[in-house]
């Protein structure tokens, strides 16, 4: 299949992005979002961002990839992984008016990165799927317990949040702490989520223990011996094998 | 309501054909109320230094394009967003990339040609130099050795084994080495080092290329060991003499934000960058 690569310029509250997306010849009508972790650009560690488009966009699912203000070839100051909803949801906007034809978004993330994919996915019913690669859950160390009992005293029911669809009262309280926010974020919401841990990588297992202390509803592959940033081709080519089926499966 | 809309200078993302493939490219037109300058082709650095130091490349093609230069930085084949895999790179293909996104460049920018690069960058400047002369070499902290390069580059594999390893992991360069030569390609850190990459890089030396006569500056944190840099620059500045070619040593103190972990900015840097060249268009 033919893929068009186009280079974007776009703006988030006046600032410069820059974004690259993979158009395919016959688009699948379901796009991927890549939200890069930090400190790391569009392209990815050891490339993987780049070399993942190019094995999904052959496939069909368009992919766009950008850099959040401050980072990579984008204008502004540098940012926070949980301060850049407004560059997600500015990217989304330049790839729906870049594809009007596309009808969901599937956010894919890496560390801090698919932190950041999940904080947002409940904020937005364009977003129909997270793939999440060993998120990063804060450096609080061991979660104790459930947290959702008590959470829903600080942010009410879940049905309500899920009732108000499209149009959420936003984001989970920013002055929760970090465990609490993603658990509540992906009780919230209602889209399919797969997550992809490296057996090898701390960060990953410590967010498996807060899945399953909250018994979150998630799709889960632990890919054998890999470090957090997947930095082989065997474990890169098996990420992008696994996120291009699950993506398409649904 | 009626002011002139002098915004800042925007960049420009592209992607254009080459062989083979195509290369993904960014243009930063020159401001339009300054008087142009000429031009500036930045050389980016290897493999994962590429990534780690691209906010600075892109401050610093803001700074340069704020004061009249035209800028373009291009990615090389198999680097960044550019086609191709890391491990079908090659040098002369990276030389070739360089003289296609000179002829762009200097179709936009009538003026003087300027080269520069970054760590490795620096290097690949140099040697493309030599073949198709400019008017000047910025070099930001770069390496003078391509085989020192390569080592340093190996040497993170040994520290990321030294985490994971395995029983019959490589534990020196030398042994590194001979694993590339026996099965033509090595793997870093997610990056395959193909052996023809390596040795081309390996054979290249910063005192032995023959620079045009022009301008070279050299801007280096002079941490760890200020004396040796010094001498460096002392050697190279007689060699590239004969050929005519006036090094400006510009020591400084910064942060290494080319390596792992630190700080991705160093203003120090920008601000020695930007002070000599808003001094040399006086």
């Amino acid at each position: 299949m033919n893929i068009e690569q186009r280079a974007l310029q776009f703006h988030c509250q006046g600032t410069s992005l820059v974004g690259i997306i993979d158009v395919p010849e016959r688009p699948h009508q379901r796009g991927v979002l890549v939200v890069s972790g930090g400190p790391q650009y569009r392209v990815g560690s050891h490339r993987h961002y780049t070399l993942l488009s190019r094995l999904l966009a052959p496939r069909g699912i368009p992919v766009m990839r950008f850099d959040y203000r401050g980072m990579g070839d984008s204008e502004g100051e540098p940012r926070a992984f949980d301060a850049i909803d407004e560059d997600i949801r500015a990217a989304i906007k330049e790839f729906l008016l870049q594809m009007p034809d596309l009808r969901e978004i599937v956010i894919w993330g890496l560390g801090d990165g698919a932190t950041a994919a999940s904080l947002y996915a409940p904020t937005d019913a364009r977003v129909r799927g997270l793939v999440l690669l060993n998120p990063w859950a804060g450096s609080d160390g061991a979660i104790t317990g459930p947290l959702i009992p008590q959470l829903l005293a600080r942010f009410g029911e879940i049905g309500f949040w899920k009732k108000v669809g499209s149009r959420p009262a936003g984001a989970i309280d920013a002055s929760l702490p970090l465990p609490q926010r993603i658990v509540a974020s992906l009780t919230c919401f209602d889209g399919a989520t797969l997550v992809l841990l490296g057996g090898a990588d701390a960060i990953g297992h410590q967010f498996a223990e807060l899945l399953e202390k909250n018994q979150t509803d998630c799709r889960r592959v632990t890919i054998a011996g890999a470090n957090h940033t997947f930095a082989s081709r065997e474990w890169r080519d098996e990420v992008a094998e696994i996120s291009a089926n699950w993506i398409v499966s649904w | 309501m009626n002011a002139p809309l002098f915004s800042a200078p925007r960049v420009e993302p592209f992607f254009f054909d080459a062989d083979p493939g195509t290369r993904f490219s960014l243009y930063h037109a020159p401001a339009p109320h300054v008087a142009p300058r000429g031009a500036i082709l930045y050389v980016h650095p290897f493999a994962e230094e590429l990534n780690r130091t691209r906010r600075m490349a892109s401050l610093q093609a803001r700074r340069f394009a704020s004061m009249g230069y035209a800028v373009l930085q291009i990615d090389l084949f198999g680097c960044g967003d550019s086609c191709g895999d890391f491990n079908a790179a090659r040098w002369d293909l990276w030389l070739r990339d360089l003289a296609t996104a000179r002829a762009w460049l200097a179709e936009r920018s009538p003026g003087p040609m300027q080269l520069w690069g970054l760590r490795l960058g620096g290097l690949l400047a140099l040697d493309f130099a030599a073949r198709s002369p400019v008017d000047g070499i910025i070099l930001w902290q770069p390496f003078l050795s391509g085989r020192t390069c390569i080592n340093q580059f190996l040497r993170q594999r040994l520290v990321a084994d030294a985490r994971n390893a395995g029983p019959g992991d490589p534990h020196t360069t030398a042994a590194l080495r001979a694993a590339m030569v026996a099965r033509g390609q090595v793997e870093v850190c997610g990056y395959e080092l193909a052996l023809p990459l390596a040795q081309a890089i390996d054979a290249v030396e910063a005192i032995a290329i023959a620079v045009p006569p022009c301008p070279i500056h050299w801007f280096a944190s002079g941490a760890p060991a200020p004396a040796r840099l010094a001498a460096s620059a002392a050697q190279l500045a007689q060699a590239w003499a004969a050929h005519g070619a006036t090094l400006h040593f510009h020591a400084l103190a910064g942060e290494p934000f080319w390596s792992d972990g630190g700080s991705s900015e160093c203003t120090a840097l920008l601000d020695a960058t930007s002070a000599t060249f808003a001094a040399a268009a006086q």
